[in-house]
């Protein structure tokens, strides 16, 4: 968790799967403060989209983020769809679900509420 | 994902499993199957009824912390509102039986137990992103993979790709 899946009509190519994968990976960070080891994302190809969507971005995340951070995390997917299929008008549908932490195991254990990685992760890596 | 939307009812719970193609082989698939369901049993109600769709993942679309990842990712619904504890000790259970019998490494594995709410909700996200007029289409082709799959392998497999 999160778990992001990219949907489009056709196949992407490698360079612009790992520079989504990439672009989501940091976005979410950046935004969120959670760690990257757990960030997932899977391509969905032969998807018959809306007609007016391109591509279509659907994120399972942690219950707890702030309405402003999902807002930011969807501008900047946006953004990054965009720059990495290089089509500046690109029509990106982006759909976040909130799923709380106590819900998901991960790592082999259930996973921290947002804000309490540290302690988590410290008993994770210990563990390791 | 139309049609698994009855199986979003009491006794029925829908699970998922989400596997990379190839990484799981079909004799750990029924094994797999057959506890999850005694694990429902166990935790969930001797009258419950699990129905389990395998997601075959091609190797080259699945990352995790942005490299290609093998990982699992096991969605397993439970009745609304269950106890807290009950829910824990079931994602605990359902993850022993996982990686025992895959013998899978504890990062390659992400499981979910959300109420059967949310999860026909992430249904329900999965349906919508398909065209309206192309959603017959896509339940007639989910429909035939499910019943050709199960008709072969005994089992309801699909893919990812659509």
């Amino acid at each position: 968790m999160p778990l992001y899946t990219v949907s489009s009509r056709q196949h992407l190519s490698e360079v612009e799967k790992q520079k989504i994968v990439e672009g989501i990976t940091e976005i979410h960070c950046d935004l969120t403060g959670a760690p990257s080891m757990f960030v997932q994302v899977i391509f969905s190809f032969g998807v018959t989209l809306h007609k007016a969507t391109d591509i279509h971005l659907l994120g399972s995340i942690r219950s707890g983020r702030t309405p402003e951070v999902k807002r930011n995390l969807e501008t900047e997917f946006t953004s990054l769809l965009c720059r990495s299929l290089g089509k500046i008008n690109l029509r990106a549908d982006i759909v976040l679900i909130d799923v709380p932490a106590s819900w998901v195991l991960e790592g082999g254990e259930i996973l921290p509420e947002p804000g309490e990685e540290d302690v988590w992760l410290a008993r994770y890596k210990a563990t390791t | 994902m139309q049609l698994v939307g009855w199986l979003i009812m009491s006794n029925r719970y829908l699970v998922i499993c989400s596997v990379v193609e190839r990484n799981i082989d079909g004799h750990q698939k029924r094994e797999l199957e057959n506890r999850i369901s005694a694990l429902y049993k166990m935790h969930i109600g001797k009258f419950s009824k699990p129905t389990v769709v395998w997601v075959e993942i091609p190797a080259s679309q699945a990352y995790l912390d942005g490299k290609a990842s093998k990982a699992s990712t096991v969605l397993t619904s439970v009745p609304n509102e269950l106890e807290p504890c009950h829910r824990s000790d079931f994602l605990y259970d359902i993850r022993d039986l996982w990686m025992s019998v895959t013998h899978c490494a504890r990062n390659e594995l992400v499981i979910s137990a959300p109420d059967q709410t949310l999860a026909k909700q992430f249904l329900g996200a999965n349906r919508e992103r398909v065209g309206v007029f192309h959603r017959p289409v896509m339940t007639l082709k989910l429909i035939y993979r499910a019943l050709s799959s199960k008709l072969l392998r005994g089992r309801i497999e699909t893919s990812i790709n659509l």
